[in-house]
């Protein structure tokens, strides 16, 4: 009885800590999140008081919307290559700046730099150097050059470059701190026992790496499937819609063409896909701590 | 093995070189007025002027945005910092269904494209008097960030061990004793990193204070820098003059926290 | 030293836990004082009543302008001591999401700028314009432009400045080459094709930012349109979907027009932007630029030399040289907002901006030409140019064909061009996938 009522107490305590957190996360993302859902259903031009429920319309209309499939597809081709080359560059450079190199902190810092500045003001510099400072500086050894932006072959290339360039600091900075928490002598103890660099690096250091592997893949494909900043900033999502992704296609939906009830579908639907990518990205991770474990 | 080291020293170095290039150019800019930058791209400007610097600050209130800009960020890294590793705290010692349903919750919640929940988050801001106002917007950046943070904060205690919380229980002491005075000293590592991610995301955010703190009184640094890019969109030299004096404080910041920030995370290691 | 630091960190996390529990129980459920008193200061309660200061917020779209705008309020504020106008400018390309977000949220703002046509349809649609048709100030202006400007045969907006979009030219570079000013479209490109020759950019382009490409496709189209091929009402048409780009031959000559502005134009045509656009141009070697008086305060500062060198003509979307006439549009018009408490305090800036002292300071300080009646008209040695198509009133308002039609086939039409410049579709092609868009989008 005593114990019980201990218990209860006790779990009364947890749930008490859960309180604030849920509390605020109610208020930004649940409740917003719901009157949106219930926007998706109308076909509210975004301005008007008075909105009209349409029932599934705006679903049905999605499923055949080809603009959704290429916004999507983009989407997920700038994500993925973003994810991968982020985490092998950043990796990389931790790898190196753990130790290796002389000078380690001037160049952590100069590779961090880039992601304290914003978006915004990146996506201005980096536009600005595409079109003028980078060509002007290329002629001076003659090699002719125009924006990548302005290229619809190109476009998606440019825009990964400087996500590139804006995204490696931090998760640099989690590499180079999970390095640090591997203790020196395993590596050490490996390399006496005759295995190469890289055999002390793929059977050693990676597996010891995992967790930091995990979080760093998961913030930034989390973040690249979401981008928004950057392409409005810099392309609009063109040239001929080359760079047209999920979150510009809803915005320009939603806001220059008035169907914001429907752009609440689309968001909707895409925020239903991102779940979905969610729950397998943490199902491979759940089994891959359980192989390790 | 020296030549190799070398070899890899000159990579870096270039890479380094492609990296500040940009922030080169901006700087550049800064310094130099419209005449000279279009008479000659790359010439170093022919004098150390500040005249961009002076007109920038004069012109657009930069330490009241400042002054913003730092209460938005502490107020809402406070938030986030505490929520989270309470509720990370509970998730990670309470391995039961629904916390671990809280747990996917705060998770696909990080998945919300900020579109959708942007015309309800202004009119729910508007109702609850949450708009023009900091403490407002820092409500709504704790319910973004607490999302991550109990990402982090959960896997960061799992990876604690149970022995002294048990023994403390063993000696009569109640949770929320047990959290304060024995875990949450051992949070520093992982409340660093939660601390830098958010700082830099929400110092650097538009779209949210572009919504919510309209007012002149209010607005940050980003929020100010565009309406100033709006005014002056034909002189870029004085943009990016502004632009650089915005990037010092952030700068600074991450000089100063550096080395407590890779100490920091490394010592406790991250747990996914 | 570390010591300190972390101490110091651990007793603010300890203070703030305190302050953080309450906060995150309280303000989710209710709506206490915590939210910050002065929230709805864009409105405060004073009544309109006149002796009382009132203050109006004053939401516009020229923030390029923003010290001149200021300037002009400066002046009414001292005409009317009573009157406080809080200014809002707001770029263009952000300024309907933000307007929309907060009308549709419950914000009044006032005093905000609109632009004729389908926005302020949009607006007084959903009931938020107050309705200023036969108001006095109206009388200020010529009855065909508030005809032009009105909705549902009403006015809800006060027209305020207006520009020319035409194209300037270098007159050293045409009096080298010998070029006459062309009168028709093929005159033009013969001319490009001349400057082209002698190693020059024919055409500063800048379409990188969307706005500078899509102002060219919405002016040469419905130009074509309804004045060579007699469609005037096709846009209105296409909305509902009673007409096919395809049916309509303006839309095949837009772009074969296009492709050719491309093809001779300046290096990079979609990765410059308006300003490298305008910097090309003031470099001196390039021919022509479309454009509307904007960049003009730009190229004084950068070559003023050119700037006294420099020439302005009517755009000849067409061959036929009597139909080229100079294109004239309204820019920013003011609209009051219904739900305004200020309403006689709103009339009364319209009013001053209606007036002659009004209008001249919005063409001296926003570098425009006002509607507003017996206005200066001298902003600039190029404009002058124009002066004789002022004189005999060859103007006309392209965005008149476009007035009723809401769907934003602009912005696609754009991107479906693009893929066509670079050899991704055909002509034929780029049509099919407009009138694919159409048939989903039309309502």
């Amino acid at each position: 009885m005593n114990s019980l009522r201990r218990s209860l107490r006790g779990e009364s305590w947890y749930l008490l800590f859960l309180l604030p957190g849920l509390c605020l996360f109610l208020l930004a993302v649940v409740i917003p999140l719901a009157m949106g859902l219930r926007y998706s259903f109308s076909n509210w031009d975004g301005v008007s008081p008075k909105i009209h429920y349409v029932g599934w319309d705006n679903y049905v209309k999605a499923f055949r919307d080809s603009d959704l499939w290429r916004a999507l597809w983009n989407t997920f081709k700038y994500a993925l290559i973003v994810t991968l080359l982020v985490n092998v560059l950043s990796m990389a450079l931790a790898l190196l700046l753990d130790g290796y190199l002389k000078f380690k902190n001037v160049f952590r810092t100069i590779f961090f730099l880039p992601s304290v500045i914003s978006i915004v003001l990146s996506g201005f510099i980096w536009g600005y150097n595409y079109s003028q400072g980078f060509p002007q500086l290329f002629s001076r050894f003659g090699i002719d050059m125009t924006s990548p932006l302005g290229n619809p072959d190109y476009a998606m290339l440019g825009l990964i470059i400087v996500a590139l360039w804006q995204g490696v600091g931090s998760p640099m900075i989690i590499y180079i701190a999970g390095l640090q928490s591997i203790p020196g002598e395993l590596v050490e103890s490996a390399k006496i026992d005759g295995a190469g660099t890289w055999m002390a690096f793929r059977h050693i250091t990676f597996p010891l790496l995992a967790p930091a592997v995990t979080i760093n893949l998961l913030l930034v494909l989390t973040g690249a499937l979401k981008v928004f900043d950057l392409v409005y900033v810099t392309t609009k999502g063109g040239p001929a819609f080359a760079t047209d992704v999920m979150s510009t296609y809803i915005y320009r939906t939603s806001f220059d063409n008035f169907k914001a009830g429907y752009g609440m579908t689309l968001s909707v639907i895409f925020f239903l896909v991102l779940v979905a990518v969610t729950v397998v990205q943490v199902g491979i991770f759940r089994r891959r701590e359980v192989d390790m474990g | 093995m020296k030549p190799l080291r070398i070899l890899v020293f000159a990579i870096v170095s270039l890479l380094a070189i492609v990296f500040v290039f940009p922030l080169y150019v901006a700087v550049l800019m800064a310094f130099k007025s419209a005449k000279m930058t279009f008479d000659s791209f790359y010439a170093l400007p022919t004098k150390l002027d500040f005249a961009n610097f002076v007109h920038a600050w004069e012109t657009s209130e930069y330490p009241k945005a400042i002054m913003n800009s730092l209460l938005v960020t502490i107020l809402s890294v406070a938030l986030i910092v505490i929520a989270s590793a309470l509720a990370g705290y509970a998730i990670a010692r309470r391995n039961k269904p629904f916390y671990n349903f809280v747990f996917l919750l705060f998770l696909s919640g990080m998945m919300v494209p900020f579109q959708v929940t942007m015309l309800p988050l202004y009119k729910l801001g508007k109702s609850l008097h949450l708009v023009n106002s900091h403490w407002g917007i820092a409500l709504i950046y704790g319910g973004f960030g607490v999302q991550m943070g109990v990402l982090f904060f959960s896997g960061f205690v799992r990876g604690i061990s149970r022995e002294i919380e048990e023994a403390a229980r063993i000696d009569g002491c109640s949770t929320p004793g047990i959290f304060f005075r024995i875990v949450l000293p051992l949070l520093k590592p992982v409340t660093a990193t939660v601390l830098v991610l958010n700082v830099l995301y929400i110092w650097n955010d538009f779209l949210l204070p572009l919504l919510y703190l309209q007012d002149k009184q209010f607005r940050t640094i980003p929020l100010q820098q565009y309406f100033f890019f709006g005014q002056y969109s034909s002189d870029l030299n004085l943009a990016f003059a502004y632009a650089v004096m915005g990037m010092v404080p952030i700068v600074a910041f991450f000089l100063f926290m550096q080395r407590f920030i890779i100490k920091g995370i490394a010592a406790g290691a991250i747990k996914g | 030293m570390k010591k300190t630091v972390s101490l110091g960190v651990s007793a603010a996390l300890m203070t703030l836990i305190l302050a953080a529990c309450g906060g995150g129980n309280n303000d989710s459920q209710s709506s206490p004082g915590a939210g910050g008193g002065d929230s709805a200061s864009a409105s405060p309660t004073a009544s309109a009543d006149d002796g009382k200061p009132v203050t109006i917020s004053f939401m516009h779209f020229k923030s390029d302008f923003t010290d001149g705008v200021a300037k002009i309020v400066e002046q009414f504020e001292s005409e009317n001591p009573n009157i406080k106008v809080d200014v809002q400018p707001v770029k263009y390309d952000d300024y309907y999401t933000l307007l929309k977000t907060k009308l549709a949220g419950g914000d009044v703002v006032d005093v905000f700028t609109l632009n004729a046509g389908a926005q302020t349809k949009l607006f007084s649609d959903g009931g938020y314009l107050e309705d200023l048709t036969g108001k006095p100030f109206l009388a200020d202006f010529d009855e065909s432009v508030l005809k032009s400007q009105s909705t549902d045969g009403k006015n809800y907006i006060m027209p305020v400045n207006a520009n020319p979009i035409a194209v300037f030219y270098n007159k050293k570079i045409f009096g080298d080459l010998g070029i006459e000013i062309p009168r028709t479209y093929d005159a033009m490109i013969a001319a490009a094709k001349k400057i082209k020759e002698a190693g020059k950019t024919p055409f500063a382009l800048g379409w990188k930012d969307p706005w500078t490409l899509s102002m060219w496709l919405t002016r040469d189209m419905p130009s074509n349109s309804a004045l060579v091929y007699n469609q005037p009402d096709f846009f209105e048409k296409l909305e509902t979907g009673a007409v096919k780009f395809a049916d309509n031959p303006a839309t095949k000559v837009m772009l074969e027009h296009a492709q050719q502005l491309f093809d001779l134009g300046n290096k990079d045509q979609l990765g410059v932007d308006y300003n490298g656009a305008v910097d090309l141009f003031a470099k001196g070697d390039v021919g022509m630029m479309y454009m509307g008086t904007w960049p003009l305060a730009d190229i004084q500062k950068k070559n003023p030399e050119l700037y006294d060198n420099m020439g302005y003509f009517p755009y000849p979307f067409s061959n036929d040289e009597s139909l080229n006439k100079l294109e004239f549009n309204p820019d920013a018009s003011l609209a009051i907002s219904s739900k305004s408490p200020h309403k006689d305090a709103a009339e009364k800036f319209l009013a001053f901006l209606a007036s002659k002292e009004g209008g001249d300071l919005v063409v001296k300080n926003i570098n425009t030409l006002s509607y507003v009646k017996g206005t200066d008209t001298n902003i600039a040695p190029a404009v002058n140019d124009l002066k004789p198509y002022f004189d005999k009133g060859e103007l006309y308002d392209s965005q008149l064909y476009l007035a009723k039609t809401t769907i934003d086939w602009g912005t696609p039409f754009t991107q479906a061009m693009q893929k066509m410049f670079f050899k991704k579709s055909t002509i034929d092609q780029a049509i099919q996938e407009m009138d694919a868009w159409v048939a989903k989008n039309h309502n």
